[in-house]
């Protein structure tokens, strides 16, 4: 009475795995990580529509503003990674479509964006992101992260960001975080402790 | 070159002529010119005239401030901070403006006249009322000190790198001489510190070189010496004598007593338990911070907190509490850590409270500071000042070893503290608020950095909350916040000392609590 039902459920998951092996490498092959694409060359990306096209990941506030949550977004293609991430940081600019909130103020222009050879981002800014910031350490915290965690994710050859207002490096946003130096992504803000 | 000899042979004339040189007029002298510029008191201080500022450096005015040489001056009215590029120097008086127009203290003509002639060249003789272009350049800027627990630490910065030698001249007096070192006039007078480790330093122009010499109070013989580059100083720190030193010479007495030293006085604090205490309430003056929905200022609200704050302090606990300001004024960021430097304080609290865009946040949170891994070596230049390590004669991959090491000392140095005041004044304020409680964090926060002890920052609050903007405008919920701080305090005094194995205070002097 025992072998019989033991070899089906053995068949079944053969089977099983034989599926999900399947999967995960049809999966693996649409997700897996890929070297940023050479500019003009065909995309095949799982939310790509068109060669013309690409989808890119915004961060923005949660309501309760203690950390970032992504949106996702459609921007055409430009010539170069630097011209998509101008893209991208205006995007983020407009604000979400969602119920997050936006991380930079109204009116906030940008004014230029570089990546130098070693992987850091200088994201020039008009004077208001700092004139027409609210405040707030929380404040500052997800307006630095969003453009930071923004550019680093969608772009690989970003790995650092600083911001520039005006052309010049700044102390600080609104009085609390050192802008001083490049940021790495972080991608909460949770607790410590 | 000839112009400059004529300069000066001015430039002695003048000196002579000093003595002569009305009070109220300031004379000028450079690229064989003689101007007078009338200056006018405002609070006992002399100033002049932006416009002619900028006539003498040929300059041209802004809407808010100077720009000579390419060099911009930002200056605002009664804010002594004036910014240059990316840097700030403070001025001893802020500008003032009068019918419409800046007024400046005579210093800023000074700066001034350095940023058209370059660093080093411009020469000011403060009690004879003479500006004048020098000849020859001077290389030594200005001398800082700043108080450790243990030392005392003088900084000189230099233009360029010059060699020195720090000698001992008799039982109470140093001196430090600076091969080829020139003063610039910053450096024309002594500078009383009486910090009770060095009690003055007497900077002087000698024959190709330039001496400081040193007379010392409390100071253990024991001096530690190095150099920084970017920009160039050097450091000198001398060793206070231990109060409870292994074998006190036996004629002298202890060199002077703690003030807090044990007596029989029952309601003296402990001897070296936590003592001084920083509280800096965020932002002020022309830096408002947050602004809730109906217009309440943050700046406002944490002067309220930090002052009540200080009350309850002194009036229950007895230690020192040293404020970075106790009205509505600006001061810069770097001045706030200084100042509790400077005071020798155990900790700092900054207050704030805090702002998101459009949003429904609430509750409370605390900070402590970390730092991110990708800071420039100029921050790491800074770090190695502030921590007593000798880096001299190292080659430049030594240095580059080093300073990695240095880099997480730096980070970890008050790091436990840190965080433990921040949970500790996060879980007073979680009994007393209904909001949300978001926990402890950290941040690369530009005011904690040149804290020389363990620092936090407080959100207390959103203001951009339209009910917690309520809230705080309300006396009795700022008393409340005051008073879980002060419970916070107690707790983290309590802990310090029993860690260093201090006797808990005396029976019969109760430590308050907060009421609740």
């Amino acid at each position: 009475m025992a072998p019989l039902p033991d070899r089906r459920l053995l068949l079944g998951l053969l089977f099983l795995v034989v599926v999900v092996g399947a999967l995960g490498f049809l999966l693996g092959r649409v997700l897996a990580p890929r070297a940023p694409e050479p500019p003009g060359s065909p995309v095949q990306d799982g939310g790509a529509v068109d060669a013309t096209t690409r989808r890119i990941r915004l961060f923005f506030a949660v309501p309760n503003a203690d950390r970032l949550q992504e949106e996702e977004r459609t921007i055409p293609r430009a010539a170069s990674i630097v011209e998509e991430a101008k893209r991208a940081v205006a995007e983020l600019i407009k604000g979400p479509q969602t119920d997050l909130n936006p991380t930079i103020p109204p009116g906030v222009g940008l004014l230029q964006l570089y990546v130098d050879g070693r992987g850091t981002a200088y994201v020039d800014f008009t004077r208001d992101l700092q004139i027409k910031h609210p405040g707030g350490t929380g404040g500052e915290l997800l307006t630095i992260y969003s453009i930071v965690d923004t550019l680093t994710a969608n772009f690989g050859e970003i790995q650092q960001v600083k911001l520039l207002v005006e052309g010049s490096e700044i102390l600080t946003l609104a009085g609390h975080i050192d802008t001083r130096r490049p940021f790495r992504p972080r991608y909460s803000f949770e607790r410590v402790r | 070159m000839r112009k400059l000899s004529v300069i000066l042979v001015g430039m002695t004339a003048s000196l002579l002529l000093a003595h002569l040189a009305w009070p109220g007029e300031i004379e000028i002298l450079y690229e064989g010119q003689r101007k007078v510029v009338t200056t006018e008191l405002v609070s006992g201080r002399e100033y002049v005239p932006l416009a002619q500022v900028a006539k003498i450096t040929g300059g041209g005015v802004l809407r808010d401030g100077l720009r000579v040489n390419g060099v911009t001056f930002r200056l605002v009215e009664g804010e002594a901070g004036v910014v240059v590029g990316d840097t700030t120097f403070l001025l001893t008086a802020p500008p003032v403006k009068q019918r419409g127009a800046f007024w400046v203290p005579v210093e800023f003509l000074v700066r001034a006249l350095e940023a058209r002639y370059g660093e080093g060249r411009v020469y000011w003789n403060r009690s004879g009322g003479v500006v004048w272009l020098g000849k020859e350049r001077y290389n030594l800027r200005l001398l800082r000190h700043h108080a450790y627990p243990d030392y005392t630490r003088l900084v000189i910065e230099a233009l360029t790198p010059l060699n020195f030698r720090l000698q001992e001249d008799n039982k109470s007096q140093l001196s430090l001489r600076i091969e080829g070192g020139i003063l610039s006039p910053m450096l024309s007078e002594a500078v009383r510190i009486n910090d009770g480790v060095v009690e003055m330093v007497e900077p002087t122009q000698g024959q190709g070189e330039a001496i400081f010499r040193i007379q010392r109070d409390a100071f253990a013989g024991l001096t530690r010496t190095f150099v920084l580059n970017n920009p160039e100083r050097i450091v000198v720190d001398l060793y206070r004598v231990k109060a409870a030193a292994a074998q006190p010479p036996p004629e002298t007495p202890p060199a002077r007593p703690s003030p807090r030293a044990p007596s029989a006085a029952p309601a003296v604090p402990p001897v070296t338990g936590l003592r001084t205490i920083t509280i800096d309430p965020g932002h002020g003056g022309r830096d408002t911070g947050a602004i809730g929905p109906n217009g309440l200022q943050e700046k406002d609200v944490v002067l309220d907190i930090g002052l009540k704050l200080r009350r309850l302090i002194q009036e229950r606990l007895g230690i020192r509490v040293v404020m970075t300001r106790t009205e509505d004024v600006f001061v810069p960021l770097e001045e706030r850590t200084a100042i509790a430097n400077r005071a020798k304080a155990d900790f700092f609290i900054s207050i704030h409270v805090n702002a998101a865009h459009r949003s429904k946040a609430q509750g409370f949170e605390t900070y402590f500071l970390s730092r991110e891994p990708s800071d420039s070596s100029a921050r790491a230049s800074a770090i190695r000042e502030n921590l007593s390590v000798n880096l001299g004669g190292l080659r430049p991959k030594e240095e580059d070893a080093l300073r990695a090491i240095l880099w997480d000392m730096a980070n970890t140095l008050y790091l436990k503290e840190s965080s433990e005041l921040a949970q500790i004044l996060l879980d007073e304020l979680d009994k007393i608020l209904k909001v949300d409680n978001r926990g402890v964090k950290s941040a690369p926060f530009f005011v904690l950095m040149g804290a020389a002890m363990p620092a936090v920052l407080l959100e207390v609050a959103f203001i951009s909350n339209p009910q917690e903007e309520k809230n705080l405008q309300a006396e009795g919920h700022k008393d409340r916040v005051a008073e879980a701080l002060y419970a916070g305090i107690v707790r983290f005094k309590d802990r310090y000392e029993r860690r260093l194995g201090l006797v808990p205070p005396a029976p019969g002097r109760s430590v308050p609590t907060a009421k609740r």
